[in-house]
């Protein structure tokens, strides 16, 4: 059967994971044919570099090997073994520019890295592929190269210009808009994940330099997502450590896919734990992903979860707990302030088993069973959360009854338990300068942009026409701002920006990022970046000099990070050289005096830091479970629901896909599994609609549309649909139909009542 | 195979002029008989090794046609059997007709190319290159990346 005929059949059935789409069908390419047969191999003598993986929280380590063309090691037949890390596949090579030559870079996740151990994800595989280099077409024509400005204003063309010209230009208008409507009319976005010394840059031009408080994160406007984790223990910083993993007993994930999003840390907990019969997992999810599947068939569970009832469930997993009497006294007793607030909250006949299991949809055994398996293994629990939790409405109230749980379970500071965010992107904000003080009734960005009063948008490491909520109402008002936009790659943004700055990034210049279980490592400039293309830190030094601010005198990256460790105590003594020493494992925060402790909340970490917890007694506090007492399914998303809009839309996360997918058209192995988001839709709800699989929809919700090819499967429940989140094409963009308000917890919201009907 | 516009385009920066034939980007290696086409039977996958004894492969018929299938029904396939992942042997899982690694769980489909749809893995599986002949059915090369734990799949 030839390509042709292959398409025309390509509509099978469904085995344990859906198959292709006819339009997905389409785009099976020739390109995921075209490897290469015979590859060199860096040879003994070439130059090595320490770095992270580009992509998630996890941050793999990897080396860069670079070596002349021709000088690499040819070898025949088969040098390594299954699971050795020693293994180049072919995406691991790319031709590059360093220092003017044309070089070959190896790029091989790091078998001597305690994260990876060698292993990679279906993201960091792709590292190498996603390179500038001047003969890939694909990858080269999208990158920004050159400052470039619209002159005339929004009507005109972008044209080329000198640094010095582009900085001018933006200091220029600041500097106007400032004057004449205040400097809250200066409004930033920043992709907080942003290599560390960037974001500093910004946010100290922001809150000092130009005395703004208008500002929001990529997917959050407010308080950063971790309030209901902050509340009880001071800090919202994960607090488990990658071995924990293979040694916790009961794994209970709630909104967080660790095999598609997290992929090394569930590779260690599937192969050296689960599968080997050593742990349970408690997988909380409305979708049956194969991180379900997996729970489920190793003697675990998957509570399929009617989206947003998270409150409920956790109260009445408290609940259950109590009754039982066998929360964990001593643990109590020792640390936490407020149980009694937590006993009189989850009494309510809402928490009731009955009630919850209607609320949430999942059948009272489970329930019982999921209870079973947290006591009988209390203390030995990694309770981790994430966006399934903090991007719906009650998110404040999810998060904080889900810490609850498993803080009184004494799942806390101990080897294989833990109560923590999973996390999404590294972390890369180490100082937080002061913000002015009209921050505190300038919290949400677009209020200021519906009033008018942000006059111009500073889009810095962050694509803001598909990152921030309710586009369809506000991309339009974003685009009648003055728009800068740092980035490394063309996106949409292009059409509205008057000002392009290219961004130097992972590979061009020295970076620094810290993964969740906190390893801050320098991830090592092995290239040249494209054309003229700066480190983003590097943009607003130009500017701020332009405008005649002082403070940023920074010359090296060196210099940025030396001013960011003063103002951290966790990582005030890992200086440029001995992070740079430390290679792919890094420096542990908090450090101190060279010791860090494994786990937060420890007995390692009071020995250490003469505390336990950061918050001011040195207690738990769980008081904040009262707001529980208010939780009301209608007074959030599902308030929408009607018969104009009768199903409820939730987004998730491609396994293939990292963030808004600017690197996901490099690799033909990763993107032919999903070249065009697809709707899960149950097939109840298919067939009252007439959509079928492969069958283009749209998805509509009060608040915009977007745009889909159906996969109809019980992968979702009956009244759900679910969408991937920031998928790189235009019009797919789940964003132009989600809700514009904030969450308890200042995040974005990306669940939305809807209906979907074929286009 | 057909080649579309860019498969053409391709192949043309690679500098390739020889003729393009069915296998495009294939490595042609030695002949192998594999087994008669008789003791062939849907579904159930034949081990063999190709191109040399480390090199574990897996063949299947399919029961239908797929995607460069040979055979009567060109449903019969074969690929190497080491997962692009980290090289652990994959195993054919009748119940979803789907080649599953056991490590972390990489799913490839035979039917679709030996892509992969879920997991780890960065690409398809290598496929072996099959020729039926009047005596049975044959390894001829490899196509489509190179096999786990190598830097070429025949050896220079």
């Amino acid at each position: 059967m030839d390509r042709r005929d292959f398409l025309k059949s390509s509509l099978v059935g469904a085995g344990i994971l859906p198959l292709l789409t006819w339009e997905e069908a389409k785009a099976f390419s020739l390109d995921a044919e075209l490897m290469p047969e015979d590859i060199e191999l860096p040879p003994e003598d070439a130059q090595v570099f320490n770095l992270t993986c580009q992509y998630c929280m996890v941050q793999c380590g990897y080396k860069a090997y670079v070596w002349e063309p021709g000088r690499g090691r040819r070898i025949k037949g088969s040098y390594t073994t299954a699971l050795s890390g020693e293994w180049i596949h072919p995406h691991f090579i790319n031709r590059v520019i360093k220092d003017g030559k044309e070089v070959f870079v190896a790029i091989v996740p790091d078998k001597n890295c305690v994260i990876n151990q060698g292993d990679h994800s279906v993201r960091g595989g792709g590292n190498a592929t996603t390179l500038y280099n001047p003969r890939s077409q694909k990858v080269a024509a999208k990158r920004l190269a050159y400052p470039m400005v619209r002159l005339k204003g929004k009507d005109y063309p972008l044209t080329r210009v000198s640094w010095d010209d582009a900085a001018e230009f933006i200091a220029e208008k600041f500097t106007r808009i400032k004057q004449e409507h205040g400097p809250d009319a200066l409004g930033m976005v920043f992709g907080d994940w942003l290599w560390t010394l960037p974001t500093y840059a910004i946010l100290k031009f922001w809150f000092k330099g130009l005395g703004s408080s208008s500002y929001a994160g990529n997917g959050w406007f407010f308080d950063e997502e971790s309030a209901g984790i902050s509340s009880a223990f001071g800090s919202g910083t994960r607090s488990f450590t990658v071995e924990d993993f293979e040694i916790t007993k009961l794994l209970v994930t709630a909104g967080t896919n660790l095999q598609a999003n997290g992929s090394i840390w569930w590779h260690r907990f599937y192969l050296k734990n689960l599968s080997a019969g050593k742990a349970k997992h408690i997988d909380i999810d409305p979708r049956r992903t194969l991180q379900a599947q997996m729970a489920e068939k190793h003697g675990g569970l998957h509570l399929q979860i009617k989206p947003g009832t998270d409150p409920i469930l956790a109260g009445a997993l408290i609940r259950l707990v109590l009754e039982k009497d066998a929360y964990d006294k001593d643990f109590v007793r020792k640390y936490v302030v407020g149980f009694e607030k937590v006993v009189e909250t989850v009494k309510d006949p809402r928490f009731s088993l009955d009630n919850a299991s209607k609320a949430t949809g999942i059948p009272k055994r489970k329930i019982l069973k999921a209870v079973e398996l947290m006591i009988d293994n209390k203390g030995q629990s990694m309770f981790l959360h994430e966006k399934g939790l903090i991007h719906q409405m009650a998110a404040f109230e999810a998060q904080h009854a889900y810490a609850v749980l498993g803080i009184i379970l004494g799942n806390v500071g101990k080897p294989g338990a833990c109560v923590s965010r999973s996390g999404g992107h590294p972390k890369g904000t180490f100082a937080w300068p002061e913000e002015p003080p009209s921050r505190k009734q300038n919290l949400n960005i677009y209020e200021g942009l519906e009033k008018g009063k942000v006059k111009a948008l500073w889009a810095y490491g962050c694509s803001i026409f598909k990152q921030l909520p309710s586009l369809t109402k506000y991309r339009p008002l974003m685009e009648k701002t003055f728009l800068v936009v740092s980035d490394r790659i063309h996106t949409e943004m292009d059409s509205a920006a008057d000002v392009l700055l290219p961004a130097a990034t992972w590979g061009e210049t020295d970076l620094i990022l810290a993964s969740e279980d906190r390893r801050v490592r320098i991830l090592q400039k092995f290239m040249d970046p494209p054309g003229e293309a700066l480190p983003d830190w590097k943009h607003v030094v130009l500017v701020a000099k332009k405008m005649g601010i002082e403070g940023f005198d920074w010359e090296s990256p060196r210099d940025v990070w030396d001013e960011i460790r003063t103002q951290n105590d966790w990582v005030k003594e890992m200086d440029w050289d001995s992070l740079l020493k430390a290679g792919t494992n890094g420096l542990r925060y908090p450090m101190v005096n060279g010791k860090s402790p494994d786990r937060l909340y420890s007995d390692e970490m009071e020995r250490l830091m003469g505390k336990r917890f950061f918050t001011k007694d040195n207690k738990i506090h769980v008081e904040k479970i009262t707001v529980l007492k208010d939780f009301d399914l209608k007074k959030y998303e599902w308030g929408e629901v009607n018969s104009r809009y009768p199903l409820m839309a939730i987004d998730f996360r491609l396994n293939e896909l990292w963030n808004t997918g600017y690197t996901y058209w490099d690799t033909p192995g990763v993107y032919e599994r999903t070249p065009d988001a697809y709707l899960l839709i149950n097939p109840v709800d298919a067939k009252a609609r007439g959509i079928s699989t492969g069958q283009w929809v749209v998805l509509e919700s009060p608040y915009g549309k977007c745009k889909a090819v159906a996969r109809v499967s019980d992968e979702v429940p009956p009244g759900v649909v679910g969408m991937p989140a920031l998928f790189p094409k235009p019009e797919q963009e789940f964003n132009y139909a989600t809700r514009p308000t904030p969450t308890t917890d200042g995040s974005v919201d990306t669940m939305v009542a809807c209906e979907v009907y074929p286009v | 195979m057909e080649l579309n516009r860019r498969g053409f385009i391709y192949l043309g920066a690679l500098g390739v002029t020889s003729t393009v034939a069915k296998n495009a980007f294939a490595i042609q290696g030695k002949e192998i008989k594999v087994v008669d086409l008789a003791s062939i039977s849907p579904l159930k996958p034949i081990s063999f090794n190709y191109p040399d004894e480390n090199s574990p492969t897996i063949l299947l018929d399919m029961g239908k046609p797929v995607y460069m299938g040979v055979g009567p029904k060109n449903s019969i396939v074969a690929y190497s059997a080491l997962c692009q992942h980290m090289g652990c042997p994959v195993n054919f899982d009748s119940k979803s007709k789907l080649l599953v690694c056991p490590c972390h769980i990489s799913i490839y489909d035979p039917a679709r190319g030996g892509m992969c749809v879920e997991g780890p893995a960065t690409s398809r599986l290598p496929r072996i290159l099959l020729k039926v002949k009047r005596d049975g059915l044959y390894a001829v090369g490899v196509s489509q990346g190179i096999i786990y734990g190598r830097a070429n799949n025949i050896g220079r």
